[in-house]
């Protein structure tokens, strides 16, 4: 008896160019300078970074730029031992860092870590670790102008 | 009917007249809109319905994972929308139960249908990186996904915080998975059978701190339900429950960090909006038991106490919850479901949460329900 049938592979083939807009488009030009911009609402004055258009608690739009160091403080951090299609190879080092002066978080890799034995990750990196920004050598304003972050 | 005398403090009761549910698999070979077929035909024959006196269908599915780009071409049919009012979300199942719900308490409408079906078109060897892949490009495309962002990561950075945070240990994450996943071993629909904490700490490690039976249990199918208004649903068959508040609510962005501090901001939200509309002001006596989408062991506490049942004797997922059976986008129907059957063997009142988990715990969409027993 043959086998059956179940499934026929399909592929979908996509490229979008997706737009930026003029804050988010400001700060990926920042990035090709070495320079991380953000934004600050001007009621409640939270700084935003990745910059915002508008500050979506107060509803008003964001108007004062500011530049901010390429440092600050690991909040959350962890390693993805499992990847997926078209994603980095893993293991793989991702932290939410609150650089100085910033409201919100900034996601990230975090390199220079011996990944090879889960059990020491944690005695590497934690909350309150400060981590520096180290720029790509090519920057063609993206997010991965910043190749990565490393412990200071 | 008798015993269909829902609770007066209730704003807007909406009697349950049919449940129903395909198996839930790894993998149903099944097309989508068979899944959707079998679910609706036989929770509309449960509840003494034809597919012509329904006044809404809404389905909830999600078009990236079957492989179809308005997949509800195909689905709508199938959920008794044929020439009928119909219309699909792209979400989880439990936001399709609260329009149908609404649908009926505006007076639209004296039958509605919601269902969820889900069954990713990936086999399963590759399903897992097909799974976080889509979850990937559910995260914004400048900042979030060049870094390889996924569910996972997500789930990931969270509970790894709240182990830093000291709320809880590895080992005990161990053993929340294990109570649950074992509390739900052996029922009709359970995708894992009974584990130690032992077993949880020794599966695959996947994201941090997370092991593989940390995670939902992933299984397909499609669910679901038939609801009335109480003048209908007098001349039903056999209402099986009925809704009595349903709130929704979104939680922050990936930047905002909420999700991180109080994970279950969107579940509070919910549930204190759901609890207003069926008069509730004292959850934690009031509610029975709560079937919720607690994703990983670290979100339990957190969901919990956002729903207000820290204190009191509710008996939180008693079926074993999500890490027992998880079907994707069906999810909300499910967790109805089984919240409807407990309430069929114990009787009182009863809390259904969910989410869907396509980027973890940010920027989710999350249902709640008040159910009451009849």
């Amino acid at each position: 008896m043959s086998t059956p049938i179940t499934t026929q592979r399909v592929h979908w083939d996509l490229n979008y160019d997706v737009h930026l807009g003029a804050t988010w488009g400001r700060f990926m030009q920042g990035l090709t300078e070495q320079k991380i911009l953000a934004n600050k609402c001007p009621e409640c004055s939270r700084v935003f970074v990745p910059p915002q258009a508008y500050c979506e608690s107060c509803f008003v739009k964001t108007d004062e730029w500011l530049e901010l160091p390429p440092e600050g403080v690991v909040e959350a951090f962890t390693v993805a031992w499992l990847g997926f299609r078209g994603g980095p190879k893993p293991p793989y080092a991702i932290a939410g860092i609150r650089l100085d002066g910033a409201s919100t978080l900034l996601m990230h890799y975090v390199g220079g870590l011996d990944l090879g034995n889960p059990n020491t990750i944690r005695e590497q990196i934690g909350p309150g670790t400060r981590v520096r920004a180290v720029w790509a050598e090519e920057r063609t304003g993206q997010i991965l102008d910043i190749a990565h972050f490393e412990k200071i | 009917m008798s015993g269909l005398n829902p609770s007066a403090a209730a704003q807007d009761p909406i009697p349950v007249l049919g449940l129903a549910a395909t198996p839930l698999v790894p993998e149903s070979d099944a097309v989508l809109d068979e899944l959707v077929f079998d679910a609706v035909s036989r929770a509309l024959r449960e509840a003494g319905i034809r597919k012509q006196e329904i006044g809404l269908s809404v389905t909830a599915s999600l078009d990236i994972y079957d492989g179809r780009s308005i997949s509800s071409g195909l689905t709508n049919a199938a959920s008794g929308g044929y020439l009928a009012q119909s219309y699909r979300i792209e979400g989880d199942a439990g936001q399709a139960i609260v329009h149908a719900a609404q649908t009926i308490a505006a007076g639209d409408a004296d039958l509605t249908l919601a269902v969820g079906v889900y069954n990713p078109e990936v086999s399963a060897p590759d399903r897992r990186a097909f799974l976080q892949q889509i979850s990937n490009h559910g995260f914004e495309p400048h900042f979030d996904r060049p870094v390889g962002l996924s569910a996972e990561t997500a789930f990931g950075l969270h509970t790894g915080y709240a182990v830093d945070s000291g709320a809880l240990t590895e080992e005990q994450l161990a053993e929340l998975a294990a109570a649950e996943i074992s509390r739900g071993a052996g029922r009709p629909r359970a995708a894992r059978t009974a584990v130690t904490s032992a077993d949880v700490a020794a599966s695959a490690p996947v994201n941090g701190v997370l092991r593989e039976l940390m995670l939902p249990a992933e299984a397909t199918g499609a669910i679901a339900v038939v609801l009335g208004s109480l003048g209908r649903s007098r001349r039903a068959l056999h209402p099986r429950a009925v809704i009595t508040g349903w709130g929704q609510a979104t939680s922050d962005t990936t930047a905002g960090g909420q999700w991180l501090t109080d994970p279950a901001a969107a579940a509070r939200r919910a549930g204190q909006e759901a609890y207003r509309r069926a008069g509730l002001t004292e959850p934690g006596e009031q509610i029975d038991a709560a079937e919720l989408t607690t994703s990983t062991p670290a979100l339990l506490a957190p969901t919990v106490d956002a729903l207000g049942l820290a204190k009191g004797d509710t008996a939180i997922n008693p079926s074993g919850g999500v890490a027992s059976c998880f079907p994707g986008v069906a999810n909300g129907a499910l967790r109805l479901f089984e919240a409807v059957e407990w309430l069929e063997e114990n009787g009182g009142q009863a809390v259904s949460h969910s989410t869907d988990l396509l980027t973890g715990p940010v920027a989710e969409t999350a249902t709640v329900l008040v159910v009451e027993g009849v």
